[in-house]
């Protein structure tokens, strides 16, 4: 009885810390370059940079929209679109989020409870601006 | 009793259809924030509110851009879609010589085509459309008697505008038309040379006479500067909004043109006088990609998805300037090169220019 206890509490340790591999990929992006302010955007490898985060991020988006529970994987969802607003005007980012807010919008906002005012402040307005154009359009 | 029942039925009915009509709409707006330079003007002695330009005896203060306010009144004046605000002052921006000081309350000019103020709420995010907060405001003191009906054109001078001695230099240090007014040539010859000094830059278009005037007219000129004073640091989602209100203030769109998404741009643009490069042969083997578009066109993106598309202005010819809409992609490059655009291409549904309009 003693060993089954153990053997689940290391269990669910396990379960706990495991990564999805979409939030590996996210975790493995290393997102300095593009944050440094004096970056040139239009370097070739900016943009692959750029489009790689773009591609993991959407990636993640449809996984934790199956995965709601993954509260690592929505961290780094977090992480990485903080750096992809404050890095691309169009606000891009916003819009790939928009699945997780619709789906998820409760756990989507306690979780941003996680992250300063003002980048919490700037992903919410990013998706609700990318929610309202793609239901009303953008004029 | 059958009297009583149907009196109490009548009383009934009245409180549940009559409701203050400001108490339908409680405003969101809390916050102003000044975009530029703007005078504070005080009432005259009968409470009169007088904006023009030439009447300089009722400034009270230059407000800096940058400063920050609260609204505790607004008066909707007798062009449709402006208003006087009076503002008190919470925050005044450092770094100009000005009377103004935190505490103050002035009467500031807003028009909602050539708007110097943003508007934010609690959460201090942009409103959009204050209007309807500042027509509620107006109704609760009393000051809604001439209600704003439908947006048209706005004819004449905006206050905001430019200083009264020097009608080309406007209140925020910013120059529309600086360049072209400091020499002593009259505005055919000023055009002129400024077309020859741009024709290098022009390049294919330089032997185009209708597209250069259009390029170099002072409409273009002017939908360019309300662009670039009403940007925004990143999108907020309303591009077509923002390309319309400029088209508006420029006066190359005769009324606020309709439609939602920027994909029927063309549609709508078309309404209003414009044309389309693209649908022009002779020009569509010319614009292969945005840079090759004339200054001031406005280029309509889309693609083959239910996207709601995008719209942009061009701000200068070839590959200099930017492309502006509601924001400033802070580069010189266009929406097709944006991390959404280049999605969009992997995955094979590329967006691509559906309109390149002028209005020659």
């Amino acid at each position: 009885m003693k060993y089954t206890l153990l053997l689940l509490f290391f269990f669910s340790q396990a379960l706990a810390f495991a990564h999805s591999p979409a939030a590996s990929k996210l975790q493995a992006l290393n997102l300095k370059p593009l944050e440094q302010t004096q970056a040139d955007r239009s370097d070739s490898s900016y943009l692959k940079l750029q489009d790689e985060a773009v591609d993991a991020l959407t990636n993640a988006v449809a996984e934790a929209v199956k995965n709601p529970q993954d509260e690592i994987l929505i961290d780094e969802i977090f992480r990485v679109s903080i750096v992809l607003l404050n890095t691309d005007p169009y606000q891009y980012a916003g819009e790939i989020l928009v699945p997780l807010y619709q789906k998820q919008q409760n756990l989507f906002l306690k979780h941003l409870k996680k992250f300063s005012t003002k980048d919490a402040q700037r992903i919410k307005e990013a998706v609700k601006a990318a929610e309202r154009t793609l239901r009303r359009g953008n004029g | 009793m059958v009297y009583f029942k149907s009196l109490i039925n009548i009383m009934i009915s009245f409180c549940l259809s009559w409701t203050p009509s400001w108490s339908q709409n409680v405003p969101e707006l809390q916050e102003i924030v000044f975009s530029g330079n703007i005078f504070g003007r005080s009432e005259d002695s009968q409470g009169q509110l007088n904006f023009d330009r030439q009447n300089l005896s009722n400034i009270t203060s230059v407000v800096p851009k940058g400063s920050e306010g609260t609204v505790v009144e607004t008066r909707p004046l007798k062009k449709r879609g402006t208003y006087g605000l009076k503002i008190r002052l919470t925050k005044v921006a450092p770094g100009t010589k000005t009377k103004a000081v935190e505490g103050d309350e002035v009467w500031v000019y807003f028009s909602d085509v050539n708007p110097w103020l943003s508007f934010r709420n609690k959460e201090g995010m942009e409103i959009q459309d204050p209007e309807v907060d500042l027509l509620t405001i107006a109704k609760r003191n009393g000051n809604a008697l001439i209600p704003p009906i439908q947006k048209t054109i706005l004819q004449g001078p905006d206050p905001n505008e430019a200083l009264v001695a020097d009608k080309t230099k406007a209140q925020g240090d910013f120059c529309l038309h600086c360049e072209a007014s400091s020499s002593a040539l009259s505005p055919g010859e000023n055009l002129r040379e400024l077309i020859n000094k741009n024709k290098t830059m022009a390049g294919y278009w330089s032997h185009n006479s209708k597209i250069m005037e259009y390029s170099e007219g002072s409409a273009v000129k002017k939908m360019i500067s309300h662009s670039i004073r009403n940007k925004k640091k990143y999108s907020t989602g309303y591009c077509y909004r923002y390309v319309k209100r400029s088209l508006l203030a420029s006066g190359l769109a005769r009324s606020y043109p309709p439609g939602r998404y920027a994909k029927n741009a063309v549609k709508d643009l078309k309404a209003q006088g414009m044309v389309n490069l693209l649908e022009d042969s002779m020009y569509s083997k010319i614009i292969q990609n945005p840079s090759d578009a004339p200054k001031g066109a406005v280029i309509v993106y889309a693609n083959d998805t239910k996207e709601p598309g995008d719209v942009q202005i061009k701000t200068d010819w070839g590959n200099e300037g930017t492309y502006l809409s509601d924001f400033d992609p802070q580069s010189k490059n266009s929406f097709l090169d944006s991390p959404k655009a280049r999605r969009y291409a992997r995955e094979g549904k590329p967006y691509r220019m559906i309109g390149v309009m002028i209005k020659p």
